[in-house]
């Protein structure tokens, strides 16, 4: 229970006073009457001027009441919501208890014996009213919490917490719901009481600081930009609890300016509402800034066929376009940036960035509410270099942010591949499988024993087909510094790794052997029944990137394996990783990180025939007989000559705020470069660092393009970045939702900036009994002006 | 114009001479018997009846007998031998009124005028006793015309004034008084009524008839005040400060019961009781008296 203005409620209490002196010093003299029958009068006197004396009494009483609620009512008391009820119930009690009081006293001094009962009666409910009055003023007191302060001006200590996601990107009447939010948070910062202190944070924040003052607070907000990875907002709301909590303001107050999105409130936990339950003097107001019925098109991530294409190749690029509200038929446009070397360039205060552009466009028609796929190709007209480019939904509409992705490919020439075998190995169908992925590839076929004459360094990857027995000076002097430079190695063993008495060759179990592969090889399992697969478990390596995609797990059981080597792997060694297994749970495909480089190794052969003269097929991955497609063993293949190929490949398609590194060597590469941000700033110059470019500021969507010269010939390379899909998912939650997250009754929630003060006043002055009292007051001066007219009524 | 309106108090008023209230008071009062329940009852001298056996033959109208050649007795001639006494209560008292035109006493005066006037136009003696503590004037009853004017002068002078004591004046009275004499007492009765009572008792064993006009002011019999007021005795000055709203009831009980304990009394000691107030019509008390009158042949 707070009061408003105390010094009104100690003058009160004299003013009752007057009514009590008026009374006892000032009555009004009532009209004299002759009248000669006074003895009839005389006679019942007696018991009338005891009732009229106990009415005077009640009248002053109510006159007392009277002052006493004008009084209160001036005071302006007030209290928590929670324990409203329970003051009235008091106040109630109270005024019914000063009531009967009166009756009770005649009843029992006054009265005659017949009315004994009545006294008895009276009793009992002045009892019972008495006893209610006190439990529910034991109850109000115990409800009754500290942090209600009578005066609504005490400074404030408050942090505003604003939930500035891509979302709020989305316009409505002209403006952003960013500048709507801010427009309502410097209004709301503006007209806190003096000397109260304003914390502006953002969802991503890591903590919340108080502005050195309201101008400050507001300047931060002003500035305030969208901010493309964001905290969820029940923990940012954790961190600004925690903080006013902490803060020595007597009123702590935290406002959290959001759309409600699924998004920003999904990830809540328990800890929050406990939170608040430990700091119930912390009042949480959430101001609803979001749309109930958004219209908005969205694109999903890109899914590139490959980032890295050589020249002439096909880009196949698929990507989602979903609708939230009403879908409709729209244009979905691909541009892909045309190399030019004489941009990006700074220009007049802006960065100009190539115009000509290859474009491909694609009609789509999106259900209410709903998703569907789309596809874009362009084909045999990329040149060699770094391609920027972007896929839009045309038109665009009310958040415009996720109608645009951008993305980054570098076409290149084909990697040159070498595939060596023993001269009783047919490779065949390796290469054409590596010849026909889409031209990524040249592949040179070699006999194992010329390997040692070949110039590995010319090739991107070796691949060795069932090898025979590799010599320890091979593996040492050849394989080895290949790989550490940066060379890829595929090992595919078989039949030819087994000596004439079915052990495995020592040269594969050699320790110079040892360093390269991943593991020494143990031993052989066989299993002629035909049921055992690659199992499609942990698919997580590159190499089986493409393979997820597949709705179907069994697409290996058409292709049994029935022998494979069993590799000695240490479980203790960093560099060697097992990226597929066996049904039976051994390895099937594993890598060594070597240096630079990476060794893979299959533990089955892949090139093996269906029927091998003098023994028994060791698997059917290339066997396309009865009509089976051999599809996924060129694919893995192709996927495994291109991640060992391409093993410096960098990531150029990213998220926002992911820090990107490029792999630069400088006998080859610019050392330095000028980074074009999309944000339309000055170039920043990034110099190499241990054959990496590494740069972190990447908050902005867009094309990051870096320019730089070596032998006075300009390189430009460059990577994109993007929102993640679903940040822009406009879903709401609902009400009870909110009320799980926060706890019920723990916050308010707002729409209208009317709202929000009705509720600060009611939360800041808590309930106020005002209302209640006005009535009281009109009903005991209408009790009291009944009473004294019916007391001193004219004689006409 | 009708004269039945001079039958009400606030009319009677704007009259000031006696003898004419009188006069209107009784004419009033007998027009409006030819339309009451007390016709046949009427006291015309015109009123003849036929002779019948056992009838008195000196009551035989001779002049009536030499128009028609019948014989017819002149009723009147033998109903004039009742003499009245009119018993005024001039206590201070009796000059109250609240809010009506005539005080208790003036009330009084009409109906005594009134009825001595009736009273003499039959031929009936009346009289008149007045008093205070004791009896301060007195006249014999007449009934002759003259009569009348002292009467009527002697009523018009009166004022209520001092101190009442009934009961004495009443057995002042009561030895006075040598032959049966109907006595008609105005009074407020604000006395102490067992001694009042006692000397009505022994006007009655006296052979007196008696009517009391128990005559109270409209206010004391509906006690119209309201809210808080000090209420002061006439005569003693007594003050009292009472809640009217609140009282009321209880004071129209006690009231009441105090007009039904004279009933009683008055039945008790067959002495006729007309309540009265003044707010009432003067017919009332001029019915009780005829009724009276009637009560005797």
């Amino acid at each position: 229970m707070a009061v408003a203005h105390v010094l009104i409620l100690g003058l009160g209490a004299l003013l009752v006073a007057v009514p009590i002196v008026l009374h006892l010093l000032m009555r009004p003299k009532p009209q004299v009457i002759t009248f000669p029958a006074l003895r009839f009068v005389k006679e019942m006197h007696t018991t009338n001027q005891r009732s009229l004396n106990l009415r005077h009494w009640l009248l002053l009483l109510l006159r007392c009441l009277v002052l006493l609620a004008l009084v209160a009512a001036f005071a302006r008391p007030s209290t928590v919501s929670s324990a409203f009820g329970n003051w009235l119930g008091v106040g109630l009690g109270s005024l019914l208890c000063l009531l009967v009081l009166p009756i009770l006293i005649y009843a029992l001094i006054w009265s005659k014996p017949a009315n004994y009962p009545l006294g008895v009666v009276t009793a009992g409910v002045l009892g019972l009213l008495a006893a209610y009055t006190g439990y529910t003023f034991l109850a109000a007191t115990s409800e009754d919490s500290s942090h209600i302060l009578a005066d609504q001006q005490a400074p404030v200590g408050a942090v505003v917490l604003i939930d500035n996601s891509p979302r709020l990107l989305y316009r409505r009447e002209n403006k952003t719901l960013l500048e709507k939010v801010q427009e309502q948070a410097n209004w709301l910062i503006e007209q806190m009481p003096l000397n109260s202190k304003v914390a502006v944070m953002e969802s991503g924040d890591e903590y919340p600081f108080f502005s050195v003052d309201i101008s400050a607070a507001q300047k931060r907000m002003e500035t305030m930009d969208t901010q493309y990875t964001s905290e969820s907002i029940p923990e940012s709301l954790e961190k600004a609890v925690e903080f006013v909590a902490d803060s020595d303001f007597e009123r702590k107050e935290v406002y959290v300016f959001t759309d409600l999105s699924e998004v920003a409130w999904g990830d809540s936990t328990d800890d929050l509402e406990a939170l608040l339950d430990r700091f119930p003097d912390v009042a949480l107001y959430v101001l609803d800034v979001g749309v109930e019925a958004p219209k908005n098109f969205s694109l999903g991530a890109l899914r590139l066929s490959a980032s890295s294409i050589p020249v002439n190749g096909e880009l196949q690029l698929e990507t989602e376009v979903s609708a939230r509200g009403p879908g409709g038929e729209l244009l979905l446009k691909m541009y892909l940036e045309k190399p030019d070397l004489t941009r990006p360039v700074r220009q007049d205060g802006k960065t100009l960035v190539p115009e000509d552009y290859w474009t491909r466009i694609t009609n789509v028609n999106v259900g209410d509410d709903s998703t569907v796929s789309c596809k874009l190709i362009l084909q045999d007209e990329l040149v060699e270099g770094v391609h920027h480019g972007w896929v839009e939904i045309e038109g665009g509409d009310s958040l415009e942010v996720d109608d645009r992705r951008y993305f980054t490919i570098d076409v290149r020439p084909s990697w040159p591949v070498l595939i060596a075998h023993p001269y009783d190995v047919a490779p065949y169908n390796l290469s054409v499988a590596l010849e026909t992925a889409g031209g990524m590839f040249n592949v040179r076929t070699i006999p194992q024993d010329k390997l040692a004459g070949e110039p590995l360094g010319d090739y991107s990857a070796v691949f060795l087909v069932d090898p025979r027995p590799i010599s320890d000076s091979m593996w040492t002097n050849i394989l080895k510094p290949y790989v550490e430079a940066g060379g890829g190695l595929a090992l595919f063993l078989g039949a030819n790794a087994l000596t004439q008495d079915k052990q495995p060759a020592a040269e594969f179990r050699s320790e110079a052997a040892s360093r390269v592969l991943p593991g020494p090889l143990s031993r052989d399992w066989f299993r002629k029944q035909g049921d055992r697969y690659f199992s499609m478990e942990n698919l997580s390596h590159p190499i089986f990137q493409k393979f997820r995609s597949q709705a179907s797990r069994g697409i290996w059981q058409p292709f049994p394996i029935y022998r494979h080597w069993e590799l000695d792997l240490d479980p203790n060694d960093p560099n060697v990783q097992v990226i597929a297994r066996f049904t039976n749970g051994l390895a099937a495909i594993a890598q060594r990180d070597l240096g630079e480089g990476r060794v893979i190794c299959m533990t089955t052969p892949i090139t093996e025939p269906v029927r091998p003269k003098d023994r028994k097929s060791w698997n059917e991955l290339f066997n396309s007989g009865r009509g089976k497609s051999v599809w996924p063993a060129v694919l893995l293949v192709s996927e495994i000559a291109e991640y060992l190929a391409s093993s410096n490949r960098d990531r150029v398609n990213l998220g926002v705020e992911q820090s990107v590194t490029l792999y630069n060597d400088v006998n080859v590469m610019p050392s330095e470069y000028r980074l074009f941000s999309p944000r339309d700033e000055e170039p920043v110059r990034i110099t190499s660092a241990e054959s990496q470019l590494r740069y972190k500021f990447t908050d902005t969507p867009g094309i990051y393009r870096l320019k730089g010269k070596f032998n006075d010939k300009v390189v430009l390379r460059g990577f994109s970045t993007n929102i993640s899909p679903g940040s822009t998912n406009m879903k709401r939650i609902g009400l009870a939702e909110l009320n799980e997250t926060l706890g019920e009754d723990r916050f308010q929630l707002a729409r209208e900036r009317g709202e929000l003060v009705q509720q600060q006043g009611t939360t800041r002055l808590g309930q106020e009994f005002y209302p209640v009292l006005a009535l009281s007051l009109a009903l005991l001066l209408a009790l009291e002006l009944i009473m004294s007219n019916r007391f001193y009524k004219k004689v006409s | 114009m009708s004269v039945e309106k001079y039958l009400k108090p606030e009319v009677i008023n704007q009259i000031k001479r006696l003898d004419l209230r009188a006069k209107f008071v009784v004419k009033g009062f007998l027009q409006g018997l030819h339309a009451s329940p007390y016709h046949g009852f009427s006291v015309e001298f015109s009123e003849h009846r036929k002779y019948s056996y056992g009838d008195d033959p000196a009551h035989i109208d001779w002049s009536l007998f030499a128009k028609t050649d019948k014989y017819y007795v002149k009723k009147f001639e033998a109903e004039t031998n009742i003499s009245g006494m009119l018993v005024m209560d001039s206590s201070e008292s009796m000059g109250y009124t609240y809010r009506q035109d005539l005080t208790k006493f003036d009330y009084s005066v009409c109906l005594a005028a009134a009825l001595a006037y009736m009273m003499i136009s039959q031929q009936d003696p009346v009289g008149l006793i007045t008093f205070e503590e004791a009896i301060t004037s007195s006249l014999p009853p007449r009934s002759k015309k003259n009569h009348l004017g002292n009467l009527l002068t002697i009523l018009a002078k009166l004022k209520p004034e001092g101190k009442t004591n009934l009961a004495n004046s009443l057995n002042q009275l009561a030895a006075m008084l040598r032959t049966r004499t109907l006595v008609m007492i105005f009074t407020d009765l604000l006395d102490d009524v067992d001694v009042v009572f006692n000397s009505i008792f022994q006007l009655r064993h006296n052979g007196h008839d008696v009517i009391l006009f128990h005559v109270l002011d409209e206010a004391e019999v509906n006690f119209p005040f309201s809210g808080v007021c000090e209420l002061e005795d006439s005569e003693t000055h007594d003050k009292l400060k009472v809640d009217a709203n609140a009282f009321r009831a209880d004071y129209l009980a006690e009231i009441k019961a105090f007009r039904e304990d004279v009933t009683r009394r008055c039945a008790k000691g067959s002495v006729d009781y007309v309540p009265l107030d003044t707010s009432m019509q003067f017919d009332r008390a001029l019915v009780e008296y005829l009724h009276s009158r009637q009560a005797r042949f």
